[in-house]
C-alpha cells in the first residue's frame, strides 16, 4: 500500500517536473521510506500519548534510532509486520521504562552491563547487514564500530551523570532503547524478527 | 504565479526525497524496521 501511494505521488512530481524514469524510482523509494517511517512515528506516539507512557516511549525512541542508525540491524520483510513489530516494542519498552523503579546503584550497575555487552556486540557484529544492504568494506565496518563504542561511551557517561544527579526520570527508558537496538544487531535478533542471518565473512575473521 | 509555486513545491519535494533516498543507501540504517528494496540506479557497494 505504501509502495503504491508513493510510485502515484512520484509518478504525478516527475510528470510535472518531467523528470526521467530514474529520477522517478529514486523520488518513489525516498517517498517510501518517508511514508512509512513517518506513519509509523506517528502512530507509536499517538499510542504512547492514549497509554500515558508518552516520554518513557520518546526516550526509547530517541536511544534506538541514534544507536539503530549506525550499527544497523534485522529488518522486517513486509511493511505491515514491520509496522505492527516496531509499534509492539516501543511501547512495550515505554511501558517497561514507566514501570521499572531502580535504585542509583542498581541504575549504574545495569548501564556498565549494557555498555560491556554493547561493546561485545559491535566486536562481533556490528555493522548488521541484510539482504539488500551488507557494508562489506573492511575500512568501512571498522569505522562504524570505533563510532558505535564511542557512542556508546558517551551514552554510559551521560547516563551515568543523570541518573546520579537524580533529575532524570528516564534513563531506564534510554537504557531500554540501547538495548533494543543491539538486540537487533545480533543473531537472536535475527530469529526472533524470523529474518535470515546474513553471515559476512569478514566478521567471522573478527573485522 | 500559482505555476511557479507548484513548481517551486514539487522540485522541493523532488529534492527532499531524493535526499531521503541517498540516506537509505548510504551506510546509515532504516529507523524502524522495514527496509524497501533499494532502486537498482542507487545501489552501491557499501
Amino acid at each position: 500500500m505504501i509502495k503504491k501511494l508513493a510510485d502515484n505521488i512520484s509518478n504525478y512530481i516527475v510528470r510535472e517536473l518531467k523528470y526521467d524514469d530514474k529520477r522517478r524510482e529514486i523520488i518513489s523509494y525516498g517517498l517510501e521510506v518517508f511514508l512509512g517511517t513517518s506513519i509509523q512515528t506517528i502512530s507509536i506516539l499517538i499510542l504512547a500519548y492514549c497509554l500515558n507512557i508518552f516520554k518513557s516511549t520518546v526516550f526509547v525512541s530517541i536511544s534506538f534510532i541514534i544507536f539503530r542508525r549506525i550499527i544497523g540491524g534485522s529488518h522486517a520483510n513486509t511493511y505491515k509486520r514491520c509496522y505492527f513489530f516496531s509499534i509492539f516494542i516501543m511501547l512495550l519498552a515505554g511501558v517497561s521504562g514507566e514501570i521499572i523503579n531502580l535504585e542509583t546503584i542498581h541504575i549504574l550497575i545495569s548501564i556498565l552491563l549494557v555498555y560491556i555487552l554493547a561493546v561485545i556486540a559491535t566486536i562481533l557484529w556490528i555493522p548488521a547487514g541484510t539482504e539488500k544492504k551488507q557494508i562489506k568494506n573492511k575500512i568501512t565496518r571498522r569505522k562504524i564500530k570505533i563510532e558505535t563504542i564511542i557512542l556508546l561511551t558517551i551514552w554510559a557517561l551521560v547516563c551515568s551523570y543523570l541518573s546520579n544527579i537524580g533529575t532524570f526520570k528516564y534513563v531506564i527508558s534510554c537504557l531500554l532503547g540501547v538495548i533494543l537496538a543491539f538486540f537487533l544487531a545480533t543473531p537472536l535478533g535475527y530469529r526472533f524478527i524470523s529474518f535470515k542471518l546474513i553471515k559476512n565473512k569478514s566478521k567471522i575473521k573478527g573485522g | 504565479m500559482l505555476k511557479n509555486l507548484k513548481a517551486f513545491l514539487l522540485s522541493s519535494a523532488a529534492c527532499l526525497f531524493t535526499l531521503i533516498a541517498m540516506s537509505g543507501v548510504s551506510t546509515k540504517s532504516m529507523l524502524f524496521t522495514y527496509e524497501p528494496d533499494i532502486p537498482e540506479s542507487i545501489k552501491r557497494d557499501l
